[in-house]
């Protein structure tokens, strides 16, 4: 084979190959991402037994200790709409009321389940577009 | 706090002109100069690479018999190099920094 | 003050507008004057944000809350050396921090290549300086660190606890150093695709400041993973959050670009793809100053102003076009000369290295995007970290595997059966390693962590050979004894040994992040005094419970909550642990108690770290059981006030009612949550990331001119005489 045959059969060869690996890549991520929700959206449909990311702010008052399990609500970034959850473990040094928080959910009964480790709360900002 | 920011803007003003009042013809001599920089780096790029193969050699990479034939495919390439400098002829002094 | 501060933001705007048009002009006209004169006024530059900064740190250690920013950031009682560092903690102080980092490091570059590439660090100069005015126009126009209060309060509202800690100190400032680092090579790239010099001289100008820019950015990672690790109440050192991902991302291109420069310094091969990529990191270095700031992604780091998302937007489009157009105008420029003579060589090597690197570059780059992606698709989804390990994890192992081939083959090409011989022995070693490990350490269920252990073995005694033959040839030739030889060898071949050390340090690294992930045991236990939770063979009992009240200045600086652990195993007292919890006050005039409990919570994690484990414990103690008592002692206090009674009997009985709050809970039987993890290894994760410091710096040292010139007469000599011959 001459060289300049060569190189386009590689060349072929490492387009191939990435094409394959990237399709590959979209779909593992595709098959474990999880779907970002608010609360509301996940007070309007939410399938029992399926992990959702709810992103919302922690209901002022809503900290509640029940032996081990934090219970909080999570209401919606600009909105009234908020879930209940049930969070087991240690929980961030920053989770307090009013704080952004994403935490991972699955429906059970009336209320929602917090996954362990998965609860994150983001740093306050000190700083608004205002400020 | 008016003469202090006074001050800074002088300052500043001065650093930055400073080489812009003798005019001084830079522009000819440029063509020449970088040319050589760039086969002074190219040369010293190549006896870097000589250096290595020697090494590669001494910690047991290649034989002695690949090592020659690589050493002498890298010193024609510098020899090449070594006449293309001297086609420029003597190397242009550095002119003082100008900073 | 601050005026002046302000005054100096918007020269420093101005003289970077100046270096961009007198950079330009210089280019066109080939005037050497007008270039200095462009590179002199990034002198000046830096010396004026210099001048700020200054301003702006001695505000806040001087406590003057009239600054908007050092009210917002920092309080009387903060100690003095978190004030320090107070000043990055803003968004508009991390701004000033970047463009004053960004013309230091230009002003350096600059001055190192004054007499070199004279054609092409005008447009250098003007890039940087572009960058600059851009930063210096966001300070001045939209976030201005020097915004003055009218009326001064009294105290600040304090540092995010959180930040405490040494190593967010030098974090952002090391973070800042590689982002502003990396702008360089891009600015240089762009000048030498502008003037047509992709050559010899870019290349050695370019790999120095690109390793440069790797080493501060990789320090300043390692810094970040630190500080969570051992600052925050989770017990993790890398999370796969957006921001972590954002500054990982030009650090993953640099370290390709840093290798695949070789591959062209020796063969005049992939110029197009090494352009790209050090335009690439150069971008992803914006892009990762911009993705902490802009609110877009969903992390644990939010400094929150959207209103600086969309000039970092309009930024980053502008640099991708004119990267995108600059590399297709010159791409005859950035043809091959050579192509790769065997794939048995140190360059097929590099190339599959570089392949690794920028596939995980893309790995990471799409985890991170893909809620904007498929946002943009339909619904918004997220990948988390289980998806991220497990693309990542086996790239890692590949990439490992690879350098510890690397060091055994040579340039161009090896001899076979050399190679044969010189493989032997560290692949033996791997073996070995993987055997023992299967056999005694009970290793066999976790396979990718096995073979980390065993690729790493491999790659350590590759490079421990390398070096021991390295020192007998040098003996050889000069009969230095073998410390001597070792050393004198490193010197003569920094580039080399130095490369090999940060190799050493990286699988360091890596096995001490695999022993921690896949052998790790973790729980959260609840617990009250007296009771003992077992974990991997350690027994703990919470024996009782702390408090005190931390006082400073005369005034409460916070609250420890906490307990103290026994640690032991099989029956022998290991240590007594005092994991705490820190609460600081928020802002409550009518609860001043309770206000004590609302602020800032910051975890005082307590471990016992060792070579071979950590035992690591952080407490979460249950606030509820002391509600009705600090709603007491805010009622009394309240009628107190009511009652007219003057501020300082209202002081006491605050200081009175949190010390009878902590003295209750530490002679009670209060539950807590704890979170107990032990993790082997961990403390290679950080010896790691010191040996890739020293190896990076080895390897960035330049060779004395006297040295260098001494090593290359004689080669000079003899080449002369071929010229001669010839």
């Amino acid at each position: 084979m001459d060289p300049a045959r060569k190189r386009r059969v590689r060349l072929v060869v490492a387009l191939t190959t990435a094409l394959l690996l990237a399709g590959a890549l979209v779909y593992t991520s595709v098959s474990a991402s999880t779907e970002a929700r608010s609360p509301s959206q996940l007070l309007a449909s939410a399938a029992p037994g399926r992990s959702y990311q709810v992103t919302g702010k922690v209901v002022d008052g809503s900290i509640r200790q029940r032996g081990a399990e934090t219970l909080f609500r999570v209401r919606d970034r600009n909105g009234s709409a908020s879930i209940p959850v049930a969070y087991t473990g240690a929980v961030p040094d920053p989770f307090a009321n009013g704080r952004e928080v994403i935490v991972q959910v699955h429906k059970s009964g009336n209320g929602f389940v917090g996954e362990r480790d998965t609860l994150v709360t983001k740093c306050p900002s000190k700083f608004t577009a205002k400020n | 706090m008016a003469l202090a920011v006074l001050v800074i803007v002088a300052v500043v003003a001065w650093v930055v002109i400073s080489p812009l009042r003798p005019a001084r013809a830079g522009a000819a001599e440029a063509a020449d100069t970088a040319a050589l920089e760039e086969l002074e780096a190219e040369k010293a790029a190549k006896y870097r690479e000589i250096r290595d193969a020697e090494l590669d050699y001494r910690t047991g990479k290649l034989d002695e018999a690949d090592w020659r034939a690589i050493d002498r495919e890298l010193r024609a390439e510098a020899v090449l190099i070594l006449r293309r400098i001297d086609a420029l002829g003597a190397p242009v002094p550095d002119p003082a920094p100008d900073g | 003050m601050a005026t002046l501060g302000r005054a100096c933001l918007i020269l420093a705007f101005v003289i970077a507008l100046y270096g961009v048009g007198a950079g330009l002009v210089a280019w066109r006209s080939g005037r050497r004057d007008i270039a200095a004169s462009a590179r002199r006024s990034v002198y000046a530059l830096a010396g004026v944000l210099t001048v700020a900064m200054i301003i702006l740190e001695s505000a806040f250690l001087r406590d003057d809350f009239s600054f908007a920013t050092v009210a917002g950031h920092s309080s009387h009682t903060t100690p003095f050396f978190y004030k320090a560092a107070a000043v990055w903690s803003s968004q508009e102080g991390s701004l000033l921090l970047w463009v004053w980092l960004l013309a230091i490091w230009s002003s350096l570059a600059l001055f190192l290549t004054r007499k070199r590439m004279r054609d092409v660090t005008p447009v250098a100069t003007a890039v940087l300086a572009g960058f600059a005015a851009f930063f210096a126009g966001l300070l001045v126009f939209f976030a201005s660190p020097f915004e003055v209060l009218g009326a001064v309060p009294a105290d600040g509202s304090g540092l995010n606890p959180l930040l405490r800690h040494p190593s967010m100190m030098i974090h952002p400032p090391m973070l800042y150093s590689g982002y502003t680092l990396f702008t360089v090579p891009f600015a240089f790239a762009i000048g030498a695709l502008v003037t047509r010099r992709v050559d010899a001289e870019w290349i050695t100008a370019t790999r120095r400041f690109a390793l440069a820019a790797w080493l501060f950015l990789g320090i300043g990672i390692i810094l970040g993973a630190r500080w969570s690790y051992a600052e925050l109440g989770w017990g993790g050192y890398w999370a796969w959050d957006p921001v972590e991902n954002a500054s990982l991302l030009p650090w993953l291109t640099g370290t390709a670009f840093i290798h695949s420069i070789m591959i062209q310094e020796k063969r005049g091969m992939l110029k197009v793809w090494n352009v790209s990529l050090v335009l690439a990191t150069g971008i992803l270095a914006i892009l990762g100053t911009f993705l902490v700031r802009s609110g877009i992604l969903d992390s644990i780091h939010a400094f929150g102003a959207s209103t600086l998302g969309v000039p970092f937007v309009v930024l980053i489009v502008f640099l991708l076009v004119l990267s995108i157009g600059l590399v297709a105008w010159r791409s005859s420029l950035l043809r091959s000369e050579h192509g790769i003579d065997s794939f048995l060589s140190r360059e097929a090597a590099f190339l599959f290295n570089n392949l690794l690197f920028v596939g995980m570059a893309f790995v990471v780059f799409f985890g991170t995007f893909f809620p904007l992606i498929t946002e943009a698709f339909g619904e918004r989804r997220n990948v988390g970290p289980p998806w991220f390990d497990r693309i990542i994890v086996p790239l890692a192992i590949g990439l490992v595997g690879l350098a510890g081939i690397a060091p055994l083959i040579s340039w161009r090409r090896v001899t076979r059966g050399n190679l044969r011989r010189n493989v032997a022995v560290p692949l033996g070693f791997g073996v070995l390693v993987a055997a023992v490990l299967t056999a005694v350490g009970g290793v066999a269920h976790k396979p990718w962590a096995l073979a980390m252990f065993a690729l790493a073995g491999f790659l350590i005694a590759g490079v421990v050979q390398e070096f021991a033959r390295g020192a007998r040839a040098r003996r050889a030739m000069s009969a230095d004894s073998w410390p001597l030889a070792m050393v004198s060898l490193v010197r003569r071949n920094r580039r080399r040994y130095g490369g090999y050390m940060v190799h050493v340090g990286i699988a360091t690294l890596f096995v001490g992040v695999a022993a921690s992930s896949a052998f790790q045991h973790a729980r959260d236990v609840r617990m009250r005094p007296g009771d003992t939770a077992h974990i991997n063979g350690y027994d703990v009992r919470y024996a009782k419970p702390l408090g005190r009240v931390v006082v400073r200045d005369g005034r409460v600086e916070r609250i420890d909550l906490g307990s103290q652990l026994v640690v032991s195993k099989g029956g022998h007292v290991l240590r007594t642990l005092s994991p705490t919890r820190g609460y600081y006050p928020a802002d409550a005039p009518f609860a001043p108690v309770s206000g004590m409990f609302s602020g800032e919570p910051e975890s005082q994690v307590q471990m016992i770290a060792g070579l071979r484990r950590d035992f690591w414990t952080a407490v979460q103690p249950e606030l509820g059981p002391l509600r009705r008592d600090m709603a007491l002692y805010d009622k009394a206090i309240r009628v107190l006030a009511q009652r007219g009674a003057p501020v300082d009997k209202q002081v006491l009985a605050f200081r009175i009612g949190l010390q009878r709050i902590v003295d209750d809970y530490a002679s009670g039987r209060p539950y807590s949550t704890f979170r107990l993890i032990s993790s082997p290894l961990v403390a290679w994760i950080w010896i790691g990331g010191i040996i890739v410091f020293g190896g990076g710096l080895v390897s960035l040292w330049p060779a004395p001119d006297g040295a260098r010139r001494r090593a290359t007469a004689g080669y000079a000599a003899r080449v002369a005489r071929e010229l001669g011959r010839a």
